[in-house]
């Protein structure tokens, strides 16, 4: 387990590493930082006083590197156009998303859990038709035109929920909707699948045959064999919503990390846009590496080969 | 898996057949006559089916248009894409070893960062339109090619017929092409379908946070965006858009599900 570890360990390092140097290299290599921060109408002096300020002039790797070495000390460099630390901004708004991220997977699990498990016990019953009908438009929904409709809906027709801002747990209700409907479909696919496979196996028939009561069966010796592979998903599922809440969070002008990417982007504010990209690679990664440890303390067999 | 692909040729007809299907130009503005409700609306007219948008400009023309966009992206970055993870993970699952290993550390890298916020910025430099979209979705959406192909060319690699082929001498270009590619093709197929449906979602949520194709062009993701303001009172502004996004991908999704459903029965479940 120790030696499984340390080559995950190792693996997870690497690709932060890469992607470090891609969100770095990315932003640079495409057009002159200089130009864009002095703005079109500024003078060739300004501009060269620019690249000196901020370092511009040296080679690309000797900037990376630089970077790079702040970075792992935390600090990400300042914003052009907040003018703050991009660490203090990203810590500042990163509760927010977290907050929306967790309710969000939370939702989708809740929903898509029991809906699987339900489905997996009559195949193609009534319920296992209607989880797969909403799971094959769940899919098809633009996340975006979702959350619009929902305000019209919910919001100005039946004046139920806010539809803008962070202030309460109500403001929360349909991000966490919009952002999680769309990991649901997957897992409770999964769900289906590992349900319907373990059902079928000898120790199942082995558990009913000596007269186990049939919701002990489900949970304890089904369930919880079948849901391994899902915790696997529900985290890479969750790094993927991190990145996801920059719609959201737009539409619904929640104070948060996607919300701020968006506003980055919009301003060419490129110290805060690498920072972000770089920081929700690395929840990703941290994420996986754990639900890989995970799988292989569940499950022996992942870390022998 | 018909309807999907009635919807979808339908689509595609239209895409093709747009400048006899529109009724009316749709970048021609006509100030005089904004925001004219569609025709179920009592205030609608026959004139504008759909109704106008908030320069005057024909809905359903821009709707029929809009398809030519979410099209020309979604089949433009599902071929690049298709080609970069085809290559990649045929590579790998053939060869493996150091091959698959690189392969592999590439798919993760991919993974970990952000395709919208990556996107969204590499638009917002190089600046919005049409190639640039196509490109970066491109560049962007080839890991689940990869993934699947690298599995599906790891089982065919071990059948008996490579190994065969190997025996009377094939070149490793011949292998590749006349025996493992058509084994991989069907999954092909179905992996293609899921990305043009991606892309497609994709295109329209970055041209929604105005990132994506520029104005005056008529892609739907634009068009929910510039009826949003309006949306409290005009709803059907965003919501003829969004309808037609979703039949879309919905249809793609359904259709790429069939063709799942014949070439591989027992992945049904």
């Amino acid at each position: 387990m120790l030696f499984y570890t340390l080559k995950r360990f190792g693996l997870a390092s690497l690709v932060a590493l890469t992607v470090s140097f891609i969100s770095f290299g990315l932003l640079y290599l495409s057009s002159d930082p200089a130009i864009a921060m002095a703005g079109e109408t500024a003078s060739d002096a300004d501009i060269e006083a620019i690249r000196k300020l901020y370092g511009f002039d040296r080679p690309i790797l000797v900037q990376y590197f630089d970077w790079l070495q702040r970075a792992i000390g935390g600090d990400l460099g300042k914003s052009y156009y907040f003018r703050t630390n991009v660490s203090a901004l990203i810590g500042e708004r990163l509760p927010t998303t977290m907050m929306l991220g967790v309710s969000a997977i939370t939702f989708a699990i809740l929903f898509s859990v029991p809906l699987g498990v339900a489905a997996a016990i009559r195949p193609n019953s009534i319920i296992d038709r209607v989880a797969l009908f909403l799971s094959v438009m769940g899919q098809a929904l633009p996340s975006f035109w979702f959350a619009l409709m929902l305000i019209v809906l919910l919001s100005v027709n039946m004046r139920l929920l806010p539809t803008s801002g962070s202030d309460t747990w109500l403001h929360f209700v349909m991000p966490t909707v919009v952002l999680g409907y769309y990991a649901a479909p997957a897992i409770m696919r999964l769900t289906r699948t590992g349900m319907l496979e373990v059902l079928s196996t000898d120790y199942i028939r082995t558990a009913r045959a000596k007269g186990l009561r049939p919701v002990v069966v489900l949970f304890k010796h089904a369930l919880r064999n079948a849901i391994i592979p899902v915790v696997s998903l529900a985290a890479v599922q969750f790094g993927f919503m991190l990145g996801g809440s920059i719609v959201v969070e737009t539409i619904f002008a929640l104070h948060g990390a996607g919300f701020l990417a968006w506003e980055s982007i919009t301003r060419n504010d490129l110290p805060t846009v690498q920072g972000l990209i770089l920081v929700f690679s690395l929840f990703y990664i941290v994420l996986t590496f754990f639900a890989d440890l995970l799988n292989a303390w569940l499950d022996p067999r992942i870390r022998i080969s | 898996m018909i309807i999907g692909s009635v919807i979808v040729i339908t689509v595609i007809a239209i895409a093709l057949l747009a400048p006899l299907m529109a009724p009316h130009d749709p970048y021609h503005q006509d100030l005089m006559r904004r925001l004219v409700p569609p025709v179920w609306d009592s205030r609608g007219s026959w004139e504008h089916i759909l109704g106008t948008d908030h320069l005057g400009r024909d809905y359903l023309s821009r709707l029929i248009y809009g398809a030519r966009i979410s099209l020309l992206i979604g089949i433009g970055a599902a071929v690049i894409s298709g080609i970069i993870g085809t290559f990649m993970g045929v590579m790998a699952g053939y060869f493996g070893g150091r091959v698959d290993m690189v392969v592999t550390f590439l798919i993760t890298v991919r993974l970990s960062m952000p395709v919208v916020l990556v996107a969204l910025a590499v638009v917002a430099i190089v600046g919005g339109s049409l190639q640039v979209v196509v490109t970066v979705l491109g560049l962007l959406l080839w890991d689940r090619f990869a993934v699947v192909m690298r599995s599906s060319t790891l089982q065919i690699r071990s059948m008996d017929y490579v190994a065969a082929a190997r025996a009377v001498g094939c070149s490793t270009s011949r292998v590749l092409i006349a025996e493992v590619m058509p084994n991989v093709v069907n999954n092909l197929i179905v992996i293609t379908t899921i990305e043009i449906a991606h892309a497609i979602i994709l295109e329209a949520a970055l041209s929604f946070l105005g990132l994506g194709v520029q104005p005056p062009l008529p892609s739907w993701g634009l068009m929910v965006s510039e009826g949003k303001d309006m949306m409290l009172f005009e709803p059907w502004l965003i919501t003829i858009p969004g309808v037609a996004l979703f039949m879309l991908v919905l249809a793609i999704n359904l259709m790429g599900d069939g063709v799942r459903d014949i070439t591989a029965p027992e992945n049904r479940n």
